[in-house]
């Protein structure tokens, strides 16, 4: 039985050299879309690479993941981390009212812009308070 | 016809079986974590399968991929160094308790100088770390060293890059003992040392240290028998100098672990008498509702026969493991109930 072909060979070479369009524009534009690091469960394996000679740095990214979790704070959703992050980073510690806390501090990499043709990374600073027991604090300061 | 089908189904049914019993058993008990303790769990695990038949695996991870991996269900427990917060652990319905202890040497290579007599403090070892004290005589070292002759020697300091916990608990050490530290290098596992680039890992700090004359550096205990060094007195928290050994870091660590106050993190200067100012704890973590009962009730079997067992199961010199008494607890907060296939399974029955 012969069977009865929907596409001609033209109809089929437009299409395929379409798809081959569409990907070579997504791919030269790719600088240019929102940077979505946060929401991606891969993302969450990169930093643990990212991280892997620091975890307590780590700790506090998973901390401030959570918070935007709870929070929908859009601004996370722009950061990005590097390995000049993970130098950079540090802890101190001190006691507050009897209880022990932790108070850790990473330099990233924010876009407020995010739309903007440039790349506009600017300095972010993610700071995790941890007090013994109790629930983090978790600030973003970017763009100052 | 009918027999030759019956003889057929018969030979399937045989030979299926023999196929199945042929294939080695998976392990019940799979552990994940840090690589620190990797050979010990696997002794301990070879010895538990030789008593109960229940076979254990442990595979090596990065810290907070071990906690990933044990919350989605891929393993049974996880093995960590550095442990995380109360908050993070309620959230993910985990139960966390201690397994290891060990202590935190400061080792030295200087000539004519046994390193047991030396003496530091964590004022001292930040002075060098940062660069501010530059030779043995040094006053400074000289003034908590009394009586000992120090040479006129360049002092090497030797740091680590490794992301340990023995890093991050010597740096607390250090940013407890001098403002100084606190203010401007603070506390990490990796952190950028003052003096420049680090050693890769403690292996090659201690081989660096045994090659370099004026060398100091610091060590997990485990690596003191394996490169025949010594470590230093220290100065804790109630300003006594004191020796490293194994009683001492068990009982800081028990003397940590039953703290009710809340103002301390870490097991870095205890303020408590006679105890060894730096100690590092290495936890497990198993999921308070495991999906596979079975082996997580196994896994509950095999750290108790373990902690139970001592003189079954023998760690490294260095390497101190918890008491039962202080893991059971923890253990018992695991749930276990009846599996859907009918096995009953005790909570947090031991051998």
């Amino acid at each position: 039985m012969k069977l009865k072909s929907h596409f001609s060979g033209q109809k089929l070479r437009r299409a395929l050299l379409t798809i081959v369009g569409v990907m070579l524009a997504t791919n030269a534009f790719a600088g240019r879309v929102p940077t979505k690091y946060n929401d991606r469960y891969q993302t969450m394996y990169v930093e643990q690479e990212l991280f892997r000679k620091r975890p307590e740095l780590l700790a506090c990214v998973n901390s401030a993941k959570e918070f935007v979790q709870a929070n929908n704070n859009s601004l996370f959703n722009k950061l990005r981390f590097t390995p000049k992050s993970v130098q950079t980073g540090y802890m101190v510690d001190g006691v507050q009212n009897g209880v022990a806390f932790e108070k850790t501090v990473i330099k990233a990499e924010g876009r407020i812009r995010a739309y903007s043709m440039f790349e506009n990374w600017e300095l972010a600073i993610v700071t995790c308070d941890q007090p013994l027991g109790g629930e983090p604090k978790i600030t973003l300061e970017m763009g100052n | 016809m009918i027999r030759k089908f019956f003889r057929t189904g018969v030979a399937f049914c045989l030979g299926f079986s023999v196929l199945i019993l042929s294939q080695p058993a998976a392990a019940n008990v799979e552990a994940v974590g840090t690589p620190l303790l990797a050979s010990t769990l696997r002794q301990w695990g070879a010895n538990f399968t030789r008593e109960s038949s229940i076979a254990v695996a442990y595979t090596n991870a990065l810290e907070d991929v071990s906690t990933t991996e044990l919350f989605v269900g891929i393993y049974d427990v996880a093995i960590v160094e550095y442990p995380l917060t109360e908050f993070r652990v309620n959230k993910l319905a985990l139960v966390q308790f201690p397994l290891f202890s060990f202590g935190v040497a400061v080792v030295t290579n200087v000539p004519g100088v046994p390193a047991g007599t030396l003496r530091f403090n964590g004022k001292v070892l930040a002075a060098i770390y940062m660069g501010q004290i530059t030779r043995w005589d040094d006053a400074r070292i000289a003034e908590i060293n009394p009586g000992v002759k120090l040479p006129d020697i360049a002092i090497v300091p030797l740091a680590q890059s490794d992301g340990s916990i023995t890093t991050l608990n010597f740096t607390r050490y250090l940013a407890a003992g001098s403002e100084t530290w606190r203010q401007n290098i603070g506390i990490g596992s990796g952190l950028m040392w003052p003096l420049g680039e680090a050693q890769k890992d403690s292996v090659a700090a201690a081989q660096k240290l045994l090659d370099t004359e004026g060398a100091i550096g610091f060590q997990p205990a485990m690596n003191l028998a394996r490169f025949s060094l010594t470590s230093t007195q220290l100065q804790n928290a109630q300003g006594e100098f004191v020796s490293l050994s194994d009683v001492r870091v068990g009982e800081t660590s028990r003397k940590f672990i039953a703290r009710a106050q809340r103002d301390l993190i870490a097991p870095v200067n205890l303020p408590v008498s006679g105890t060894w100012p730096i100690v590092s704890i290495v936890y497990g973590q198993m999921k308070q509702v495991p999906e596979d009962i079975p082996d997580a009730m196994e896994t509950v079997q095999f750290l108790s026969w373990a902690l139970k067992n001592p003189d079954k199961n023998s760690v490294p010199p260095g390497l101190v493991p918890v008491a039962y008494e202080v893991v059971a607890p923890y253990l018992n907060k695991i749930q276990g109930k009846k599996t859907f296939d009918g096995r009953a399974v005790k909570k947090g029955s031991a051998l």
